[in-house]
């Protein structure tokens, strides 16, 4: 690897532009649910601040480590975990009362990523290589295994790439669609919609609604969908006309920028191709 | 008149009684409030052969003692630099074979200990939230059982029993009356799950400053064998309203341990033998600079 993921345009970062699709995203689908962000998730966490001020003023929200509800930061932490990403909070809730709401499936949305994400929308946080001596050793399953009980789980990688995007994870810490069909309701409670999208740093991608393979949605502006199956370890299900993801407004940035992230976290954080 | 009994000890003392047990658990999360003089000071005193019960998410805390060599079994949920990258002392451990990690998640470490607080044998938890995964086949502590009442079938996640569970506090009385600012709460049952628990603080307050905050104090001091007064006991990671964590310092970890020079940083920042000490290599400007970021 890498490239570090350029955006067409001096006017925004590839993780900027990220943050606002999702914040459309949650404004759409989310509005009044209630969900969370992992702790290493600084663009999920910027989303959802950002909806909270634009698209979606009545999100619920819980920011990770730090454990606020609805926090009202406007300097983004760079972790949910730094004790600053629950400032303003309207609420706390501590560990205890995340698992049982995982376990009960009290959460409507959340956002995952993963060291592998398969065509299905599985997640693997637990390595690359044979168990127990793996080649690659992951972080550890952590939170991941909430894709299986949230109603709307969404996946996002700032690492779109062969090694990354790969046909089938090696191991599951998080499951999407397993393998595909109708395959994940013999596993896991059949209340729950499977992975919506997956945000990268090229494109936007969701799952075909019979198949459950992923399918390209949008290409983000500078690549084109052949720049994004070259980098996917598997083949895409490709519509027969893909759109471009719309670039950030003005104002979308205008309030990311002053009241989400004013020491400009998101212009630093690393975003790779291939 | 009597008084109570003090539970003041050095910071070396405190070593010592941490490296006599096998089974040590954590708190805080990520790179926060980690108990990380207590950990040098274990370090120093010989601590070996650990196994480690971290909180749900771990980063130099777990790492400095599994790059140090002291740890053989690892109760895994997450353990990363988060934006860094990933742990480097326990990835080599893991890919050279040195370490034994039991592949859990937030639910197994969360429950687990929230069993052994409450003396109940396991949590049993819907198959549902596993049978999409591997960890039932990766890990052989998660059993399948049936519900006796209803049939359903379930995963059996244990008790997770410590013999010391070690933690930093921003205020602690000399009874170990504890306060921990920030954070999910995951100290008050990883306390209950251990046999003995020890407490490093930034400040050590008197009792009356205890009664007269009561509703802030986090944990009992009736399980606490020791207390340490360890100003910036927490460093690198932040303490919550009072100091961020040093990322510059993290990096520097994080650069050695991957380059393999673990050694340069261990005698440097794990090798004096006081806090004070300690504080002498990461220097006073930087100290007051993390104040801000509190």
């Amino acid at each position: 690897m890498a490239e570090a993921a350029k955006s067409a345009s001096n006017d925004y970062s590839i993780p900027e532009l990220m943050t606002v699709a999702m914040a459309r995203v949650l404004g759409e689908r989310e509005d009044g649910k209630l969900g969370g962000v992992g702790a290493a998730a600084v663009v999920p966490m910027a989303a959802a601040r950002l909806a909270a001020l634009t698209t979606a003023p009545n999100l619920w929200w819980f920011c990770g480590g730090a454990s606020g509800l609805n926090p009202t930061f406007d300097r983004l932490p760079k972790s949910s975990a730094d004790p600053r990403a629950a400032l303003g909070s309207t609420g706390k809730k501590n560990m205890l009362d995340v698992v049982d709401m995982g376990i009960t499936g009290g959460w409507d949305w959340g956002f995952n990523g993963g060291l592998q994400i398969d065509m299905y929308g599985n997640i693997n946080m637990i390595g690359i290589g044979t168990y127990p001596q793996l080649k690659v050793r992951g972080p550890g399953t952590v939170g991941t295994i909430w894709t299986g009980t949230l109603r709307r789980p969404y996946l996002y990688t700032m690492h779109h790439a062969s090694r990354v995007l790969v046909e089938k994870c090696d191991y599951i810490s998080g499951p999407g669609y397993i393998s595909g069909g109708t395959s994940r309701w013999d596993k896991v409670q059949n209340t729950t919609d499977g992975p919506q999208l997956l945000f990268s740093p090229m494109a936007i991608l969701d799952f075909d609604p019979d198949s459950k393979r992923m399918r390209l949605k949008s290409v983000h502006p500078g690549y084109s969908a052949d720049d994004v199956q070259k980098n996917t370890g598997f083949e895409l299900v490709m519509p027969a006309s893909v759109p471009m993801t719309a670039a950030p407004t003005a104002e979308e940035l205008f309030v990311l920028r002053r009241h989400v992230d004013r020491d400009g976290v998101l212009k630093n954080v690393r975003a790779t191709i291939g | 008149m009597a008084e109570p009994r003090s539970k003041v000890v050095s910071l070396d003392e405190a070593g010592r009684m941490i490296a006599q047990h096998k089974v040590i658990s954590l708190a805080g999360s990520h790179s926060v409030n980690s108990p990380m003089a207590l950990i040098r000071a274990a370090i120093r005193n010989g601590a070996t052969g650990l196994t480690i019960i971290p909180p749900v998410t771990t980063a130099i805390a777990a790492d400095l003692m599994i790059a140090a060599g002291c740890v053989d079994t690892f109760y895994l949920s997450y353990i990363g630099f988060e934006t860094l990258g990933f742990a480097p002392g326990f990835r080599a451990a893991v890919e050279s074979g040195k370490l034994k990690v039991i592949e859990g998640d937030e639910p197994f470490v969360l429950l687990g200990t929230r069993a052994a607080a409450g003396g109940w044998p396991f949590i049993p938890v819907p198959a549902g939230v596993y049978d999409g995964t591997d960890l039932p086949r990766l890990n052989p502590l998660l059993k399948k059982i049936k519900d006796p009442h209803t049939g359903a079938d379930c995963y059996a996640i244990p008790a997770l029993h410590a013999d010391c569970c070690i933690l930093h506090a921003q205020e602690c009385d000399e009874l170990g009356n504890a306060q921990f600012w920030g954070g999910n709460n995951q100290e008050p049952d990883k306390a209950a799950a251990a046999k003995t628990v020890i407490i490093s603080t930034e400040r050590i307050v008197s009792i009356d400053h205890t009664r007269k905050h009561v509703d802030r104090v986090t944990l009992p001091g009736h399980k606490v064998a020791a207390v340490v007064h360890a100003p910036y006991g927490a460093h690198p990671t932040a303490s919550p309203g009072v100091y961020g964590a040093d990322e510059p310092h993290l990096k520097i970890y994080f650069d050695a341990v991957r380059k393999g020079e673990t050694k340069s940083y261990l005698d440097r920042f794990v090798a004096p033998k006081t806090q004070a000490e300690y504080l002498d290599q990461v220097g006073l400007e930087t100290l007051f600079a993390l104040q801000e970021n509190a």
